[in-house]
């Protein structure tokens, strides 16, 4: 004979309610007050470097479901008076070679054919799709990136490894690095082998790899954030060994 | 923004949807049962096979017999054909087990800063990453929550939910779901509900 709840004792759904509102009023009272917005990626470069902090002109739109503003890839030197810079501990190896790029469909605003060809250089790879919000989050702070050790020798290659039909077609990849400021290489992973190559299973859009002038991966990332890490990394890889 | 905070931002956005309506359905199934300690059991299924690639196991149930198979047998064992009534409580159980495996086996959820992080420490340290995802799940099934809760102490509501004709809605709806995983449209759905989200 099953249970049957009959309800009718409003102190139980009180205490219910009052709990999961405390759970909620607590959840919210440790949130700050705009993450897209809070951590760009002037802590990292200030810290480590002593360098000019970027500063992107827009963080990615949170109001708009689906839409980015772009951020523009023109920095703003600015002295720094931030406290020296913490020395982190070397990036562990966590894999001693670079995956290969599986049957791609070839390379956009590129000089360039292969990650080997890159090597000796620092390179940041990431896993994108235009359309995807997350990945489309990431992009200014990749811009700052960019923008702040181009000179220094880093490498940025984005590997554009589509979800949709409408994300395999390059003509639309092209006018998405137009519209969303990718100026750096990008390769094209039609079919998601490199995608799956490097990732394994699960596999998530974005993802972000460092590659050390050795060619080994230093730094891993799922998704958005680490930015403050990412910077540290790159910093330290490109005096690493230079 | 802390991960629970997230989590609970997350769910309310569509990529959510697939765990928040796979529970509703399978609990819903249940008729009568109390459903809070159902959704206790869908949770923890959805949380270990969401984890679990992380310590390389294949989950299976992401693929689309296997899927379609668990999906299946879970919804039955839930009480699907029966309406939860002459289920033992046991093997009902058990079926929302296997319809919360589906749904953790098959989640793609919106990588925000907080998961993000969560998910990278996973893919080095599964162990550790474990407790970070079941605080995570735990936040974006509020909404589950919530509806058990009012399903379960809520004057009346239990009768209402049990009437036949609402049973048949969530009978249908599990149908639905069953024929999307086993034409393989069920992927693409998540991943369109992935981009409607804004995390």
């Amino acid at each position: 004979m099953p249970r049957v709840r009959t309800g009718g004792r409003p102190t139980r759904v009180s205490r219910l309610a009052a709990a999961l509102l405390s759970l909620l009023v607590m959840a919210a009272a440790c949130g700050d007050s705009d993450p897209a917005t809070v951590e760009p990626a002037t802590t990292p470069a200030t810290a480590t470097t002593g360098a000019p902090a970027p500063t992107s002109t827009s963080g990615p739109d949170t109001t708009t479901p689906g839409t980015t503003t772009v951020a523009t890839t023109d920095t703003v030197a600015t002295t720094t008076t931030t406290p020296p810079a913490p020395v982190i501990d070397p990036p562990p190896v966590l894999r001693e070679d670079t995956p290969p790029l599986v049957e791609i469909d070839g390379w956009l605003a590129s000089d360039v054919t292969s990650l080997e060809e890159l090597r000796g250089s620092v390179v940041v790879v990431e896993f994108w799709t235009f359309g995807c919000y997350n990945c489309k989050n990431r992009i200014p702070y990749t811009q700052d990136l960019y923008a702040m050790y181009k000179d220094q020798g880093l490498e940025i290659v984005g590997i554009h490894s589509p979800e949709f039909a409408y994300e395999r077609e390059v003509a639309n990849i092209e006018q998405a690095m137009v519209d969303l400021g990718v100026t750096w290489p990008v390769v094209l992973d039609t079919d998601r082998r490199t995608f799956r190559e490097w990732q394994g299973r699960p596999a998530y859009w974005p993802r972000t790899y460092v590659l050390d002038r050795q060619g080994r991966i230093r730094f891993d990332h799922i998704g958005e954030g680490a930015y403050e890490e990412l910077f540290q990394v790159v910093d330290y890889l490109l005096t690493e060994s230079a | 923004m802390s991960l629970l905070g997230e989590a609970i931002r997350a769910g309310l956005q569509p990529c959510t949807y697939s765990l928040l309506i796979l529970a509703v359905v399978v609990i819903g199934l249940r008729a009568q049962r109390p459903r809070l300690p159902a959704l206790g059991v869908f949770y923890a299924a959805t949380t270990l096979f969401a984890w679990i690639p992380f310590i390389g196991v294949n989950p299976l149930l992401d693929g689309r017999l296997a899927g379609t198979i668990g999906l299946l047998a879970g919804m039955l064992l839930a009480g699907w054909l029966t309406h939860g009534r002459s289920v033992p409580a046991w093997p009902g159980l058990v079926g929302v087990a296997l319809v919360g495996a589906f749904a953790g086996a098959t989640w793609l959820p919106c990588v925000g800063r907080e998961l993000g992080a969560v998910l990278t420490a996973a893919t080095r340290d599964p162990w550790p990453g474990l407790p970070g995802l079941a605080l995570y799940l735990l936040g974006t099934m509020w909404v589950t929550v919530v509806l058990a809760a009012i399903a379960d102490y809520t004057p009346r509501v239990p009768r209402a939910l049990a009437s036949a004709r609402v049973l048949n809605g969530f009978r249908v709806a599990g149908a639905i779901i069953v024929l999307t995983v086993a034409t393989d449209l069920y992927p693409t759905v998540l991943s369109h509900l992935a981009r409607l989200s804004s995390l």
